[in-house]
């Protein structure tokens, strides 16, 4: 017995030995393997067989199921994280900055003759710059416009007004859209959109999350609730958008782009907000007729803007490939595969623009990028205050946006309780941070 | 000598990877306990002391995901009962009793994730089963009342407050941690409790039963005065393990059903750790509040031992 549990033991430790010296190198063939952390896009597929056909010497691996912050952090600060990997909005670079994962690729990016602060749209600066320094190239920018199903409008008569309107243009034509069968079940919404880019609908109202020195949060002001009164007041008073449990129905069948997307796809929805990477998805759809306006907003033209960027790690083993990667979003070659794809619009201006951009011979019915442009145009930053991390501004957003949607709390109730945490949690962080709060009194020097 | 230093090697694989996969984290997270430890490095990492565990006291957070752990616990005995309730009926003499037993069982083998997705499903208010036999229910009985929102509501039958620790009216109804509770308690009852009990009931003196039987005992006394007692080891098993599961419970259903809302109303402790950990990055806090749960497993399980397994007997 003795003798079979010790030969046992031994082919184990032998079997162990064998599989170390015998697992695969690293550079397989040559080839210098990246691994690049984004979404679970399949447009992503392409974009890497670009990049590879170009960079023949580099091997990129996607890992998607890698993309959530806390686990590229928790994986980087181990030393087996992704080589590059993508923000996707001023929190997470933040918070990738911070943790002293991200690479500081300012002055790379400038012998490159790269200058993001001049070539990209304004609204992106938050996914690229953290305290004057840059670390993300952006790959795309996303700002939403209002969807509609070409047919449906036209069989009711209706035409959007092209350019800057008003939600209370848009209401009566979104009442008029939204059908019930006889027992008042909704068949079709005059309007779908996402609760959780209320932001969205700030920029909108021109609210400001926070004073412009990002000390104090100023959720609670007029144009804030107002925002979020809409919000409601589309669900509740007007009845043109899903309420909670109807909302909880278009989420259920998971994957990427799933949820409102699929919904309006199915035409349930005669309006939605959303950006141009939903054609992502979209296409997918047969038979549908779909054009785009600009959304009506409260009170001035301006839209919310967001995107990714590609950030390096700064440990990766694999620098030199990695900044490679990341210099390639910048690329004309990837610009325009990023607008062919529809993945979202290029992040740079200037290949918005031309024949090419505006024409997609793959896709002659899409006659609406130009209004895309536009709208990025209008598109303004999120709003990151260095007194409070985003993450934690947007949970305590979550929490009362979670209570205005399921119409326990009035806008006004929600966001002066918002404010009056916020302002809490910012002066908790000054009391335990004597540097911030010396900070924050410098801002009274003048 | 020789063969202890055989079953050393023997052991030593399984010894490490327990040494430094599980008892040095923990001892570890102690350390980091008592420091202001943040993945985001804002600040230096100090030594705090017992700061944490003071934050802790006056962090409403904190307590409202307590009540909210100790809420969803509210199951429990239902869950208990209804495991005996369905071992007894299992450990009847009757034909096909073998298949029964395999049916009442699967769900066990069944993922759990895969169950909870199917309990979204199931709660969906607009379309879910659940609130359309309701709403077939309900009119058949012509009463005029709305389904529950299961999921979506914040509320719950005690009426416990969104934001602060406390009752308000406005909050009563049936809500999310609720659904959570109904869900709990279908998962548990056909589960290892259920075996646990049948295997106890194997066990069980035929003779006693037979003699309190000629005796003329009714059926409610056999159960009072012979299998009750004879169960009370197993009774006292799972109600300590079932109480360590309930403190420790939540992370999977908020990850895969609610995310810990509506507002915060399914966040257990459980989650609170890891999002404070992984979300939040503030590991030092995090780790403390680990310890405080811990505390908790550890002056429940004792308490058990103290006193649950004579009141077990007892009863």
């Amino acid at each position: 017995m003795r003798l079979l549990l010790t030969l046992i033991l031994g082919a184990l430790i032998g079997a162990s030995v064998l599989v170390w010296m015998t697992q695969p190198s690293p550079s397989t063939g040559g080839r210098v393997p990246l691994t690049w952390v984004s979404d679970e896009n399949p447009l992503r597929k392409e974009q890497t067989a670009l990049f590879q056909r170009n960079n023949p010497g580099i091997t990129v691996n996607l890992d998607p199921g890698s993309s959530a912050l806390e686990k590229i952090i928790v994986q980087s600060l181990a030393g087996v994280g992704p080589d590059v990997f993508d923000a996707f909005d001023g929190f997470q670079l933040a918070a990738y900055v911070k943790s002293g994962v991200a690479m500081d690729v300012t002055d790379e990016l400038k012998s490159h003759g790269l200058d993001l602060k001049r070539d990209v749209f304004p609204g992106l600066s938050v996914n690229c710059f953290f305290e004057g320094r840059t670390y993300g190239v952006p790959t795309n920018i996303a700002a939403d416009g209002t969807w509609y199903h070409a047919e449906i409008l036209r069989k009711e008569g209706i035409q959007l007004p092209q350019g800057e309107w008003r939600w209370s243009e848009m209401i009566p034509i979104a009442e008029k859209l939204t059908k019930r069968d006889p027992t008042g079940k909704v068949l079709q919404y005059g309007l779908l959109f996402d609760w959780w880019n209320w932001m969205d609908f700030f920029a909108g109202y021109n609210a400001r999350l926070f004073t412009p020195d990002g000390r104090t949060c100023i959720v609670n002001q007029p144009e804030a609730v107002a925002a979020v009164q809409m919000m409601r007041d589309l669900v509740y008073k007007y009845k043109v958008a899903p309420t909670p449990g109807e909302e909880s129905s278009m989420s259920t069948a998971g994957g990427f782009g799933s949820g409102t997307i699929t919904f309006f796809g199915a035409r349930r929805g005669a309006m939605a907000i959303g950006g141009r990477w939903w054609l992502s998805q979209l296409r997918s759809y047969k038979g549908l007729d779909l054009g785009v306006t600009e959304s009506p907003t409260g009170t001035i033209r301006q839209y919310r803007a967001y995107g990714r960027a590609t950030l390096v790690n700064k440990n990766s083993p694999h620098l030199k490939e990695a900044l490679e990667f990341q210099r390639f979003m910048a690329s004309l070659d990837y610009l325009k595969l990023v607008n062919n794809q529809a993945d979202g619009i290029a992040a740079f201006p200037a290949a918005d623009q031309g024949d090419a951009f505006l024409h997609n011979p793959k896709h002659p019915e899409e006659t609406f990028n130009a209004v895309w442009k536009k709208i990025a145009d209008h598109s303004a930053p999120d709003e990151v205050s260095p007194f409070i991390d985003a993450g934690s501004v947007a949970r305590e957003m979550k929490v009362q946006m979670d209570l205005v949607q399921a119409g326990q709390k009035s806008a006004q109730e929600a966001m002066a309780a918002a404010a009056r945490n916020i302002n809490a949690a910012i002066a908790k962080g000054l009391k335990e941070d004597p540097a911030l709060a010396k900070r924050f009194r410098d801002l009274d020097k003048p | 000598m020789k063969k202890r230093t055989i079953a050393f090697w023997f052991l030593l694989p399984n010894l490490a990877g327990f040494l430094i996969f599980t008892a040095w984290p923990v001892i570890f997270s102690l350390g980091v306990s008592f420091t202001n430890w943040n993945l985001q490095q804002t600040r230096p990492t100090q030594f705090l002391g017992l700061a944490n565990f003071g934050e802790l006291l006056h962090d409403q957070a904190f307590w409202l995901y307590l009540l909210n752990t100790l809420y969803l616990m509210l199951g429990m005995p239902f869950a208990i009962f209804g495991a005996l309730w369905l071992a007894i009926l299992l450990n009847r003499k009757v034909r096909w009793i073998g298949a029964y037993r395999t049916i009442l069982y699967l769900p066990s083998f069944a993922s759990g994730v895969a169950l909870m997705i199917l309990w979204k499903a199931l709660y969906n208010p607009d379309f879910g089963p659940i609130n359309d036999t309701l709403r077939h229910v309900f009119a058949a009985l012509n009463i005029k009342a709305d389904t529950p929102q299961w999921l979506l509501s914040t509320k719950n039958v005690v009426g416990l407050d969104v934001e602060k620790v406390g009752l308000t009216s406005t909050q009563f109804g049936i809500g999310a941690r609720d659904a959570l509770i109904y869900m709990g308690i279908w998962m548990a009852i056909g589960g290892n409790n259920m075996l646990l009990y049948l295997a106890a009931l194997t066990n069980v003196p035929e003779e006693l039963i037979e003699a309190a039987g000629l005796d003329g005992a009714s059926n409610w006394n056999l159960f009072r005065h012979i299998t009750w007692p004879q169960l009370a080891p197993t009774t006292f098993f799972i109600f300590v393990m079932s109480i360590i599961g309930g403190l420790q419970a939540g992370f999977e259903t908020a990850r895969v059903m609610t995310t810990g809302g509506p507002a915060n109303t399914t966040t257990t402790l459980a989650y609170h750790i890891y999002s404070l950990a992984f979300e939040q990055f503030r590991i030092g806090y995090a780790s403390a509040v680990a310890w405080v749960l811990f505390a908790f497993v550890l002056g429940a399980t004792m308490l058990n031992w103290r006193f649950g397994n004579r009141a077990a007997t007892d009863f």
